[in-house]
């Protein structure tokens, strides 16, 4: 039995170096130990740094959306601040109360199996 | 005694067939990414998941990410490539995958991929870590280098 797990993003993806993705996920997560506290966008998160990417995660009270790409922190955090507070019609709408069907191309959400 | 051993042959060269069919519908499904097969980019085991705190344990303990295999089932290598957490909590993590892969199986390609990992209920274990996947490839022609410049 498998516990249904919203989540969708929307993904940048080109043959350059650059990669960005946003996304949304029903669960807040938990901030990591090296995370740096920060504000998007009006909206209270963290940003990381790994892999050459970086990740602003901001919580909500239905779960988290993120942005992350392969950029500097601050760069993240400056388009972060323009993407994540339409964040949900740029992925396509808020959490339903029921999983959605699988994604597709590079506009997913997925309700886990 | 004719007929039965003109049936018998025609029942041999049948099963013959049938094999044949069969081992290449095995190779084509298998998990294991036989040699001369296509390549299988990730796999995920249950049971190890059994038990992991985070996230990045399961996937330590479970995930098999090898994007850039050759036909002969060896692995080019790649620059960028890379698993990054950009969620992770006690029950659900979201990484993203990537890697650059040059004259693999399927040639040249970018290999991105999301990765959703659940705590839960997986095959009546409990405390098990199950996945839903989205990948994508990208292919490039052997002049472009699209490989990112960043450190892995």
């Amino acid at each position: 039995m498998f516990t249904p797990v919203f989540w969708a993003w929307r993904a940048w993806i080109a043959l350059t170096p650059r990669d960005y993705v946003l996304g949304l996920v029903a669960d807040s997560g938990a901030r990591p130990p090296d995370a740096i506290p920060t504000t998007v966008g009006g909206l209270p998160g963290w940003v990381t740094q790994a892999n050459g990417m970086a990740t602003v995660v901001t919580p909500r009270s239905d779960g988290a959306v993120f942005f992350a790409g392969t950029a500097s922190a601050s760069e993240i955090e400056t388009l972060a601040a323009r993407v994540l507070p339409t964040a949900e019609e740029a992925v396509g709408g808020p959490p339903p109360p029921t999983p959605t069907p699988a994604p597709t191309s590079t506009l997913g959400m997925g309700g886990g199996r | 005694m004719r007929p039965p051993a003109r049936w018998r042959r025609w029942a041999a060269i049948t099963l013959s067939v049938c094999c044949c069919f069969l081992s290449v519908a095995c190779a084509g499904t298998s998990t294991t990414a036989p040699v001369g097969g296509p390549p299988v980019f990730f796999m995920w085991n249950y049971n190890a998941s059994v038990g992991a705190t985070t996230p990045q344990e399961a996937y330590a303990l479970s995930a098999h990410f090898t994007p850039c295999r050759m036909p002969d089932g060896r692995m080019t290598t790649s620059a960028d490539q890379s698993v990054t957490w950009l969620v992770s909590g006690p029950h659900v993590g979201v990484a993203y995958l990537r890697a650059t892969c040059r004259n693999a199986f399927h040639g040249n390609y970018l290999y991105r991929s999301f990765l959703e990992v659940v705590k839960g209920t997986v095959q009546g274990r409990h405390d098990a870590w199950y996945f839903d996947q989205f990948d994508r490839e990208w292919p490039f022609p052997p002049t472009e280098d699209p490989t990112p410049t960043f450190e892995p």
